[in-house]
């Protein structure tokens, strides 16, 4: 850490107030109190616990939501409990472990919303998609159409049609202890509403259809995924205020406004997306101008106006072959590095170049050789790459404490030598890229806000995992307001298909599909494969006859705001 | 490659082999448009130094690439206008203007057809320009002002009999002319049918006219211009807010900036792709893309194609389900499917030229911008 020093709590809001900008366009004061936390902010726990509810009784149901209503976590909470949290951890230089808070939020299905109000009411949702539900969907998103595969929605574990929750509940604490108590708690007050003595579930108006503990891997592996990689490291930027203070700004301003990038980055490699691409109600991003919002809509909302201020939420259980995983890339590294152009391939730098970055978080647009710790853990340089062109340096706010970034730049990767054109981050994030639907501008429209989480037991050693049969993978949970445009788009159109969104001149290779979350359904089966470039630029393409990532449940929902909540849902 | 001798028809299309000079009359219309918009670069870049070349002119040596620029066919800039509101964009596409010219700028248009119940019995894709129509039934295409020394006039009876065979058997001659002259927005390439582009944007012109004029460098207070939507901002090539035009003029811009010297690659044309039916699901399980069929156009080059389903099946085109929707527009059709143009690099680096800065907004600018290629004057600068 360098410069300024450490904020306290309270003053820390002088630390988001970012300076004004000449220029800048003026950004919405977000509703943080009728906005659910996890939305804009996210839980950030290393404990959750996801409850699905079928309901069976509509006026217990509604009892039972009125009693819940205090307890559910809004974004002026979430955000309060991480500005104290990150000003702790600056000052103290370490973790605060021995600051906790426990959440609650609250999802509904298209279904839960029609049992709690009508058919005319939810029809308001102009959405297919959410009206659908997401094992309906599914085929769209190249989840196996056979009937027997584990990825089919027949055999989800919850979200298929014989268990389609009308009611998600997120519960997320650091403390597994609280975390606990929590859900004791709810389950309790659930039961002192019903009347009914435990057991007779089929009369008592709410019943639990699944549910589902998810953690953060421990200690070594904390903040990744199951196949060892650094997970979350890219979240968009977020324009808005939050009420005290004209610029106490929601997501923190990093760049110095000398800079021109201080007018679209919060920091560098986060651009500033408008917040209607993540809650009802507030200004759109706009096609292709990255300052200012899109124009209003002449429509009508496609969504009832007690909407406002809810968001999507796209819920996926992948289950992840590890051992599969890890075979296939120690395989395809002992094949390649007897090729010239890829001498000294190992396992590990192999399946970095189909992920984008090394299991640290480094971006390999950044350390093509090997992976760097320090990188990946510096906040200001682990996403600060482009890929087309090169990455210009940004100065950034002498009276903020930031780190400094003194690790070589990124050099331009047009040809999608560096970083494969199918690597999982540029599938879904091209950035400055021009893809199929334009320039780089285009793509922060389809961004999505990422709060998944774990589940299963932790490996060890992830690179020398055995098949242990255990089913352990990844809760995907993504925040969008538009399911079609942003999370299907992403799966569909992007991380499914093999040219898009960037693809080598070359006739002779193709991109290929997204190696990690990527899937393929056609008559020739479900295989895929992925090219990569040699060091001597010449292209290889490899197959992949297996899926690592396998769907096994999910659903799409909607999270209230806190008036809909009182006003509508329950009432 | 050594020059090509002449230009081709569109997609390998015979249509003219049976009227007398009329490709040679097509390759004239195309060798002047190539050299009109040269000119118009060279305006800007200097005599002698387009990257943009007539490969009928200039030869095109080792070691040289194709690029294929590919785009959804789907008008983003309808996509755009109904945030959230996928069946509300859908049915903007579908309907076309009062005078029968359709809202789809992608290059790709489409017909949907229905049965007595409303369901779809088929939709009819194109990507064919109107200059073609307009040569073979008046010898060059009508908008088209320079060197005509071929000479040759048309066969109406062509066009005709083509109409017959594509659209409907009942189409009369006098129907698909007006004052005399073949008309874009006849009946059957509007409200009856199909059988090309109607778009007033959506020409071999202006495919051209963006190519050449996205090889211009462009800089903004000295930062070199590389994102699609700020090079047409710039530029004023084509229409900003498309899927197409920007995309093209990046890819082709890219290659500019790289030094190679850039042209399309002959027969000079624009493409129906490919289309994706992943996980589209029919009624008795079949797959979906059998349903596709190329009806114009050689293989790679298709120009015309269709979605239907035979009678035999039992089920419309509207029973097939896409993410659990069923197929009501033709364009929920039109959003899986890829449109290109292949562009032809080479000599690498030969080229180092500065970057321009950007075209002066006058709104007699942004007007031929967007209209159908206007007289030279307005459209260089």
């Amino acid at each position: 850490m360098t410069s300024g020093t450490f904020p306290g709590f309270l003053s820390a809001l002088a630390s988001v107030q970012g300076p004004a900008i000449t220029g800048a366009p003026e950004e919405p004061i977000l509703d943080v109190q009728e906005i659910q936390g996890s939305i804009l902010v996210g839980f950030n726990k290393d404990y959750q616990h996801f409850i699905f509810f079928q309901i069976t009784k509509p006026t217990v149901a509604k009892s039972w939501l009125r009693l819940l209503i205090p307890h559910i976590a809004t974004l002026d909470e979430t955000l309060a409990f991480r500005r104290l949290f990150r000003a702790l951890r600056a000052r103290r230089a370490a973790e605060p472990t021995g600051v906790i808070a426990t959440w609650v939020n609250v999802a509904f299905s298209y279904e839960g919303i029609r049992k709690l109000t009508s058919d005319d009411e939810a029809k308001k949702f102009a959405s297919e998609a959410f009206k659908k539900g997401l094992a309906e969907r599914s085929s769209i998103l190249g989840d196996p159409t056979d009937p027997s595969a584990e990825g089919n929605p027949k055999n989800w574990v919850v979200g298929n049609a014989k268990s389609r929750p009308d009611i998600l509940l997120l519960v997320a604490s650091d403390s597994p202890i609280a975390l606990k108590n929590e859900i004791k708690r709810i389950k309790e007050e659930i039961k002192n509403l019903q009347g009914a003595p435990p057991g007779l579930r089929a009369t008592a108006g709410l019943r639990i259809l699944f549910e589902q503990p998810g953690a953060n891997l421990p200690s070594g592996l904390a903040g990744h995924e199951h196949f060892g990689f650094k997970d979350g490291v890219s979240q968009p930027g977020i324009r808005g205020r939050v009420p005290g203070g004209e610029q106490n700004f929601l997501t923190p301003r990093l760049v110095d406004p000398q800079d021109a990038h201080s007018l679209r980055f919060a920091k560098p490699g986060q651009p500033l997306i408008w917040p209607g691409q993540f809650v009802l109600g507030y200004p759109l991003q706009a096609e292709s101008d990255d300052l200012n919002p899109a124009p209003p809509s002449s429509d009508r909302p496609p969504w009832p106006d007690w909407a406002r201020n809810g968001s999507f939420l796209v819920f996926r259980r992948l289950r992840q072959d590890v051992g599969g995983f890890w075979r296939f890339a120690s395989a395809q590294a002992n094949l390649l590095k007897q090729k010239p152009g890829f001498e000294g391939m190992t396992p590990e730098r192999f399946a970095s170049l189909l992920v984008g970055r090394w299991p640290s978080g480094a971006p390999i647009m950044r350390t093509p050789e090997k992976d760097i710790g320090d990188l990946a853990r510096n906040s200001v340089a682990n996403n600060n790459f482009r890929f087309s062109e090169n990455t210009e340096p940004i100065l950034l706010r002498s009276d903020v404490p930031h780190h400094s970034d003194n690790f070589p730049q990124a050099i331009a990767d047009a040809k999608g030598v560096r970083c494969p054109f199918a690597a999982h981050i540029r599938k879904v994030n091209p950035r400055d890229d021009t893809t199929d639907l334009g320039g780089g501008k285009r793509t922060l429209r389809r961004r999505i806000l990422r709060r998944g989480i774990p589940y299963g037991s932790p490996l060890e050693n992830p690179l020398t995992a055995i098949d242990d049969k255990v089913d352990r993978g990844l809760l995907f949970l993504s925040y969008q307001t538009s399911i079609e445009e942003q999370f299907e788009f992403l799966m569909q159109n992007w991380a499914n298909s093999p040219k898009v969104p960037k693809d080598y001149d070359q006739d002779s290779h193709v991109a290929g599909q997204d190696p990690v979350i990527g899937q393929s359904q056609s008559d020739e089966g479900r295989s895929r494969f992925f090219t990569l470039s040699g060091s001597d630029g010449s292209l290889y393409t490899i197959d992949l006859s297996r899926d690592f990532v396998i769907p096994n449940g999910g659903d799409y929902l909607f999270t209230p705001s806190i008036a809909a909540l009182k006003d509508v849902l329950a009432s | 490659m050594a020059t090509i001798a002449q230009f081709d028809p569109p997609g390998g299309l015979d249509d003219f082999d049976s009227i007398p000079n009329q490709r040679l009359a097509w390759s004239e219309f195309l060798f002047n448009t190539f050299q009109d918009n040269i000119q118009g670069v060279e305006h800007t870049v200097g005599a002698g130094k387009s990257q943009f070349y007539n490969p009928q002119v200039a030869d095109t040596p080792e070691p040289n690439s194709l690029k294929k620029i590919h785009w959804r066919g789907f008008p983003l800039l309808i996509a755009e206008k109904h945030p959230g509101n996928k069946t509300a964009a859908w049915k903007e596409a579908d309907q076309p203007l009062a005078n029968g010219e359709r809202s789809q700028d992608e290059y790709l248009e489409w017909f949907v057809e229905k049965d007595a119940r409303g369901k779809i019995t088929r939709v009819t894709f194109t990507c064919e320009g109107p200059e073609y129509w307009e040569a073979m039934a008046h010898g060059y295409p009508l908008d088209y002002n320079g060197p005509k020394t071929v000479g040759p006039t048309g066969d109406r009876q062509k066009v005709l009999a083509l109409y017959r065979q594509y659209v409907d058997p009942d189409v009369q001659l006098d129907e698909l002319f007006r004052n005399g002259q073949y008309d874009r927005l006849n009946k059957w390439n509007t409200t009856h049918g199909v059988m090309h582009l109607n778009q007033r944007n959506n020409t071999l012109s202006a495919e051209i006219n963006i190519a050449a004029f996205a090889t211009i460098l462009r800089q903004d207070s000295g930062q070199l211009l590389t994102d699609a939507d700020e090079l047409i901002q710039c530029a004023k090539y084509g229409q900003p807010g498309r899927a197409s035009d920007p995309h093209i003029g990046a890819d082709v811009n890219e290659l500019a900036r790289n030094g190679f010297a850039i042209t399309l690659l002959n027969p000079v044309g624009l493409y129906i792709d490919s289309l994706d039916t992943t996980g589209w699901v029919t009624p008795n399980g079949k797959a979906a893309s059998q349903f596709w069929k190329s009806i114009r156009g050689k293989l790679g080059m298709t120009v015309r194609t269709v979605f239907e389903i035979p009678a035999g099946e039992g089920y419309t085109v509207s029973d097939i389900k896409i993410g659990g929707t069923d197929i009501e527009f033709g364009g929920q059709i039109a959003e899986f499917i890829d449109v290109k143009l292949t562009g032809v690099a080479c000599r690498e680096g030969q080229f180092d030229n500065q970057a321009f800065g950007c075209v002066g907004g006058g709104p007699k600018l942004a007007a031929a911008a967007l209209l159908h290629p206007a007289p030279r004057a307005t459209r260089y600068q």
